[in-house]
């Protein structure tokens, strides 16, 4: 029945109630829904930014890759801090803190195990790293500012175990201003504290996360009936187009007696629906229209500093081929406890076909 | 469900989030409907809308599959369902199983797709900057 029809786009049979939110397969379903094999484009890619194009993949694979890069993919986090002295104007909890969000650099963090599988007693150096940082502002740092205080970066910070292949703390973006800023110290004043960072997630507690944004977006299309666009008076063109907030619409009045429509900048639309309602209030049905497509996910990572953009997608890949792997490989155990049973043949008194399922069996 | 001792009101421990609950042996439970032919529930624990959403797509891409919904049935519990039925030509097990062959296929494209596009980028930008990071200079690369 809907052979021929869009299998990514819901929307493409008029009429239709969105194809892939309802429960129910079966055999016409499953045609229109046969993609073929998705791919990715990079478009931007440095250490901290990462931005590419899925193609033919499904909102929900790229919705696993983006929810699994923000609470799956493992990093290094401070998350003991003992305090010796401090005298600063923070006091320990604020200064934890502040120290927990530091991002580490987890490049090797797969050679760590968490705390809770380590077979360590406390801690060793295949679970948890160690820091030390120790600073005091005698005045004669030459980075005291103008009224005396000593700003403590994330540098001051030392490794606290031998080694050298530390993992330690890193700055995302450009060097601008020392480095991350955790607190400052006034003249005599002294901080002194052991540092723990151990392996975790971002399920646990955000500070584990390696991005800072994780987000996609489809890409737009947009319509434009070109004929009866272009016999509506210019005022009506002029209308349409500043009723988008995005100015994706721009009106070439040079060009053209009565001025010309142009999609300029289709990127930018964020499906408001604003220019059809304002073609709608002037009389028009069907002018404009904007709708997502389907096939196409735009995707942006900004990566922490913890690890590389593209690193953190190749690991989110790497965590949900093997939640996929370890459910298949549950399901063989079961189906081996099943004593091998093919599909279930006939039983007496049973309705063969249900395509509907009774009210009584549906989920809770 | 709560560890009684957490201070931190409805947080759930962290160890909630990784470990099975007690009284849990396996990862996956499956549980028939003696009612309904091929009609059967999964329970999955430590997963969650990551897994359900990407399994339920590709279970309603099999002809077979009559039935196919997941659903977590309580936020702060690490659970899962799967329901699913399926024709008389498949189980419920099958068609769970060739949704992840399903999902695997996918992944791996897209990982070699990575690759590939990794290594054109990194050409490109070892020619401009000779391939210093910025945000790890001081880096061994080495292991």
């Amino acid at each position: 029945m809907h052979r021929g029809a869009d299998p990514y786009d819901p929307y493409s049979h008029s009429g239709m109630a969105p194809q892939f939110d309802g429960p129910l397969g079966g055999m016409a379903a499953a045609a229109a829904r046969q993609g073929s094999t998705p791919s990715i484009e990079i478009t931007e890619m440095s250490d901290e930014v990462l931005k590419f194009t899925l193609t033919n993949c499904h909102d929900s694979m790229a919705n696993a890759l983006r929810r699994i890069m923000l609470a799956d993919v493992p990093t290094l986090a401070i998350d003991l801090v003992t305090v010796e002295e401090n005298e600063g104007a923070l006091h320990d909890e604020y200064l934890a803190h502040r120290l927990g969000l530091l991002p580490i650099d987890s490049r090797h963090v797969a050679e760590y195990r968490r705390r809770q599988e380590c077979s360590c007693a406390e801690s060793c150096v295949h679970c948890t790293v160690q820091y030390d940082l120790d600073i005091t502002n005698s005045g004669a740092d030459q980075r005291c500012d103008d009224s005396g205080d000593l700003p403590v970066y994330h540098t001051d910070i030392q490794p606290g175990q031998e080694g050298a292949d530390v993992p330690m703390p890193v700055q995302p973006g450009q060097d601008e201003h020392g480095g991350i800023l955790l607190t400052k110290l006034a003249k005599n004043q002294r901080i002194k504290l052991h540092l723990t960072a151990i392996k975790g997630s971002g399920r646990v507690h955000a500070k584990w996360m390696p991005v800072q944004t994780a987000c996609f977006r489809r890409d737009p299309i947009i319509t434009v009936d070109p004929d009866r666009m272009q016999a509506a008076p210019l005022d009506h063109k002029l209308r349409i187009a500043a009723a988008c907030p995005t100015k994706v619409f721009r009106v070439d009045e040079e060009q053209e007696e009565g001025g010309t429509f142009i999609v300029e900048k289709p990127q930018q639309c964020m499906f408001c629906d604003e220019c059809t309602m304002a073609a709608e209030e002037l009389g028009y049905r069907d002018l404009v229209a904007a709708r997502e497509d389907q096939h196409k996910v735009h995707f942006t990572i900004e990566s922490t500093g913890a690890m590389p953009a593209v690193m953190i997608l190749k690991k989110a890949m790497e965590i949900l081929s093997g939640k996929v792997n370890e459910l298949r490989e549950k399901l063989k155990e079961i189906q081996m406890e099943q004593g091998g049973e093919g599909a279930e043949g006939m039983r007496e008194g049973m309705d063969l076909d249900h395509d509907i399922i009774p009210d009584e069996l549906m989920l809770p | 469900m709560a560890n009684q001792n957490n201070a931190a009101i409805n947080r759930p421990d962290a160890a909630e989030l990784l470990e099975l609950p007690p009284g849990v042996s396996s990862k996956v439970e499956y549980a028939k409907e003696a009612k309904v032919n091929n009609l059967g529930t999964f329970s999955i624990y430590l997963e969650d809308h990551t897994l359900g959403n990407v399994l339920r797509w590709k279970l309603l891409e099999d002809p077979e599959v009559k039935f196919g919904a997941y659903q977590v049935p309580h936020p702060l519990e690490p659970k899962m369902l799967v329901r699913v039925q399926t024709t008389n030509a498949s189980t419920p097990i099958k068609a769970l199983q060739t949704a992840c062959g399903g999902v695997l296929d996918d992944i791996n494209s897209l990982e070699l797709d990575l690759k590939n596009q990794e290594k054109q980028f990194q050409e490109l930008q070892g020619k401009r900057d000779q391939g210093r990071s910025l945000l790890y200079p001081h880096a061994h690369d080495a292991r």
